[in-house]
Formats: C-alpha cells, sequence, structure tokens
C-alpha cells in the first residue's frame, strides 16, 4: 500500500488524505522530512529550531488540508507555510544580529552599490581557508542576514525554485521577488567582503 | 523611492542580469550558452560567488532521524486534534459539528412556546380589533342605510314580518331586511355582506310596533353578538308572562362591545358593555334599556 503511495504526487496524497487515508499523509510528511529539514535549518539557522517548524508546518498542513485547491501545487503551498512558521520561530526568538545594509562595499563613488563581481574583491573559497573555518564563516554571514534575505537566498540557490515560485510561495510580486534576490546576493557579498577584511586585518 | 530601497544593497545592472540567467537556469552553468569571454568570466564569477552558499554547514537526516522526526509530527498532530477535541467538549457550541443535548433543547423549546404564547395573543387581539373596527363601519352604514330609506318612505323603516320568530318572542316579530336597500342602491352589497359566505345577520327588533326613523330618540344599537338570537342566551330566557318584560339571565360572559349608531350618523362605543352576570333587560314600550336602543344590528361573530 505505501508503496503505490510513494508513486504519487503530492497533491494527489493530499486529496487522499482529504478523503481519510492517513497513510498518505504519512507518505507526504516522510518525502518532504530531509529538504525541508534542512531548507528550515537555514532559515532559523538551528536544526533543533528546523525539526519543531517542520513539525509545525505539517500541523498547518494538517489543519488547512481542506482548504486546498488540489488543481495548484502542493510544494509552494508548504513552503509558504514553512517560511511563515520560520518567520514566526524568529520573531519568538531573540533577533539576530544583521549585517549592516548601509555600509559602502562597493567602488567610490557608487554608494551602497555592491562590487561589480568582475571588478570584486572576492576571495576563492579554498584561498587557505580551512573547511570548518568556512563553513563557519558562511553560517555566519547567511544566519545574519536579514530574514527576507536570507529566505530568498535559500528557495533560489538551495530549493532551485525559480522567480516565478518564490514569488508564489513567498507571496510577493515577480519584481520584488528580482530585486530582493539581488539585494541578498549584494548582502551576501557584503558580509562576506567585511568579514574578509576584519579576518585580514586580525591576521595582520 | 522608499527609505528602505535607499538602503538596500544592490547588484551592478550587468551582475543583476547575469543572475537572472543563473536562477532561470536553475544555477547550472551549463544551461546559459552564447556568451562572450566577458560575460563567460561574469558567470564563472557568479557561479563560484554563490558556490561559497554550499560551504553552508548541512547534516542529512538519517533514516533513523527522519523516521523519528515523521512520528513527532504525526503524534504532534494527533496532540493537537485530542486537545481540540477536549476544547470543543468544554466549550459546547465552539464548533460546527456539535451537539446539542436534550436539556438545550427542551430549553430552545420552551422559550419558543413562551414567545408564541405571548405572540399569538397580541397577533389575536390586533386582528379582533380590527375586525370589529370593520364591522362596527358596516353597521353604520347598513343603519344609514335604513334611516335614508326610512326617510324617502315616510320615516317608516324597512320592517318586514317574520312569523318564524314569533313563537321564541310569544308575539308578532318583525325584521328589517337589508335585501330591499341593496337592490334600491341605499347600501353596497359587500357591505350588506350578501356577497360572502356568511352573510350579516342584520336582525332585528322583536317588537310589534313600527319604528319611526324620523323619532329624534331613534337608536340603533351595533354589537358583534345578537342577544336574541343568539342560542346561549335564548337557552337563559326567563318570561314572566307572554306578552311582559322578558329578563334574560347572562351567566356565561359575552365578548360583547356594541356600538351606538347616533342620528347624526356618529358611532358611540358602549364602554364596559360586556356582561357577567348583570341583568340585562329586553327593551319594550314600557321599560327601555341599552341606551334606548330601537334597533339591534348584528354580524355574525369572526372574521
Amino acid at each position: 500500500m505505501e508503496c503505490m503511495l510513494d508513486h504519487q504526487s503530492d497533491e494527489a496524497l493530499l486529496g487522499a488524505y482529504r478523503e481519510g487515508d492517513r497513510e498518505a499523509f504519512n507518505v507526504l510528511v516522510e518525502r518532504y522530512s530531509n529538504e525541508l529539514v534542512q531548507f528550515l535549518a537555514k532559515q532559523t539557522g538551528s536544526r533543533a529550531a528546523a525539526e519543531d517548524v517542520f513539525q509545525e508546518t505539517f500541523l498547518q498542513v494538517h489543519n488547512s488540508a481542506s482548504t486546498f485547491d488540489l488543481d495548484r501545487r502542493f510544494k509552494p503551498w508548504l513552503y509558504t507555510i514553512a517560511v511563515n512558521k520560520g518567520r514566526d520561530w524568529h520573531r519568538r526568538n531573540a533577533r539576530r544580529k544583521a549585517v549592516s545594509l548601509s555600509m559602502n562595499v562597493g567602488r567610490d563613488g557608487e554608494g551602497q552599490s555592491f562590487a561589480d563581481l568582475m571588478e570584486g574583491d572576492l576571495p576563492s573559497p579554498s584561498e587557505g581557508m580551512e573547511d570548518r573555518e568556512l563553513q563557519d564563516r558562511v553560517k555566519q554571514i547567511v544566519d545574519g542576514l536579514p530574514a527576507h534575505y536570507r529566505e530568498i537566498l535559500l528557495l533560489s540557490y538551495f530549493q532551485k525554485m525559480s522567480y516565478t515560485q518564490i514569488s508564489e510561495t513567498l507571496e510577493i510580486p515577480l519584481g520584488t521577488v528580482k530585486s530582493r534576490l539581488h539585494s541578498a546576493v549584494a548582502a551576501f557579498g557584503a558580509g562576506w567582503t567585511q568579514d574578509d577584511s576584519g579576518t585580514r586585518e586580525r591576521e595582520e | 523611492m522608499t527609505k528602505e530601497q535607499e538602503d538596500m544593497p544592490t547588484l551592478s545592472d550587468a551582475d543583476a542580469n547575469m543572475l537572472d540567467r543563473l536562477v532561470e537556469a536553475e544555477f547550472d552553468p551549463s544551461k546559459i550558452t552564447g556568451l562572450d569571454a566577458a560575460d563567460q568570466a561574469r558567470l564563472d564569477r557568479l557561479v563560484s560567488f554563490m558556490g561559497l552558499l554550499d560551504a553552508y554547514p548541512v547534516e542529512d537526516l538519517s533514516s533513523e532521524d527522519r523516521s523519528t522526526l515523521v512520528n513527532a509530527t504525526l503524534a504532534r498532530i494527533d496532540r493537537a486534534e485530542g486537545e481540540q477535541v477536549d476544547r470543543m467538549r468544554l466549550q459546547p457550541g465552539a464548533g460546527s459539528t456539535s451537539r446539542m443535548g436534550v436539556p438545550e433543547l427542551i430549553a430552545v423549546a420552551a422559550i419558543i412556546i413562551l414567545g408564541l404564547s405571548i405572540i399569538f395573543p397580541m397577533m389575536n387581539a390586533t386582528r379582533e380589533t380590527s375586525t370589529r373596527s370593520v364591522h362596527r363601519n358596516n353597521l353604520a352604514q347598513i343603519g344609514g342605510a335604513f334611516f335614508n330609506n326610512a326617510s324617502d318612505n315616510d320615516g317608516l323603516l324597512a320592517n318586514t314580518n317574520a312569523p318564524e320568530w314569533d313563537d321564541l318572542f310569544g308575539e308578532t316579530t318583525n325584521r328589517l331586511d337589508l335585501q330591499p336597500l341593496v337592490e334600491q342602491d341605499y347600501l353596497k352589497s359587500d357591505v350588506a355582506g350578501l356577497n360572502g359566505e356568511s352573510p350579516w345577520s342584520y336582525q332585528t327588533q322583536p317588537r310589534t310596533h313600527v319604528f319611526l326613523a324620523s323619532q329624534p330618540d331613534t337608536t340603533v344599537l351595533m354589537g358583534n353578538r345578537n342577544p336574541y338570537m343568539t342560542r346561549e342566551v335564548v337557552s337563559q330566557f326567563s318570561f314572566e308572562g307572554e306578552r311582559g318584560n322578558l329578563e334574560i339571565m347572562l351567566i356565561e360572559t359575552h365578548v360583547w362591545s356594541p356600538s351606538l349608531l347616533l342620528s347624526d350618523n356618529s358611532i358611540q362605543d358602549i364602554e364596559g358593555h360586556a356582561y357577567e352576570g348583570d341583568d340585562m333587560r329586553i327593551p319594550n314600550p314600557e321599560c327601555r334599556h341599552l341606551d334606548r336602543a330601537d334597533v339591534f344590528l348584528t354580524h355574525p361573530v369572526g372574521p
């Protein structure tokens, strides 16, 4: 029975669950357990928090299953709920120190524009940096991004969502999705540059 | 531009355009072709930069971890459902599927019955008042038609002998007929009740003398019940003599609110003229009670 369910689409599983098939819901939870927890771990910065938010997300799916339009795709709806639950988690916990957005990381005279990558001075990940150190540094920068930047960066890069899917998931206009991702990447670059400068100063 | 937009870090247009293409290619640079050397370098640089994100420490869930997480999630949902059921038990009516118990149904039924018991009498009273008003006005028109007819006929009311009532009243009985008045256009047939299934009773004065409409004190008594024709009243008759005064003992309460049609065609209600245990004497030449009524006009009880 479970093997048959494994081959069904997300939407079909949710439809079956609405008809009373609890096993279909179990398959759905199992199907997204690894992917969604990893996403939420990056969004919250904590594996434990991710598992908690994961449970809240599927509790919400259970509560709202009857209102879901089965003609729509399940995954964007799931991520919409997950993102919102992740935001709730951030609101309940201490705010993280965000990367300053007013830093001037570009060339002189270009205000807050992030450096053109062609001319930027970004180090390669392998430049004299241990894996562990690199991981900590990336995690620190990503976790320090404002939530709306972090969300869109995760959905885009890690979940490989298109602009349209992100727009649907975050329920924001397509143009906002683009500009926000541009800013998120720029903020990540700014954080990297700032952190790199600090590291170099400490080394000198 | 908003303050937030002013503070937003931005990419150069060239980097932004390349990022857009990379997103649509799901970050697979091999899907992006036909670039010149400069753009290819930009793409490589961007891919390398975004690749930094891969260093974010991610730990795959082991099979055991996944199983634990799924079970914990399902248990949490079951727990939440159980709590919801408990809340609905504590708050009957909070959920759309809650059912009313017998005590609640009895209470609701009692409230409805109480409401109806208040509303129905009010509605009946209103309807009765309305009906009485219509009947009174009809009787007034009938009375007016009698007098108009009488004034055109030497002051004589349109009396017709009614021998079928002689045995009851012990004397020759006359009655006032509406049919001639309708035929002579003194009265509309609908007012006379001749069109309906329950025509008006338009009697009566069970006396032998002839009324003269020209008498200044001629009075028409109008009511919703004819004290002479009503069976229960007749059964209470007590005769002191074949041609003497008649007494009627009204044992039952009669809802009888008569009005007087005065000679100027105005109507005067007789307040408190319902009798309970009172003697009511039928008018005769020697003894005139009931406000000297000379003609009684009645209509069927009820609407």
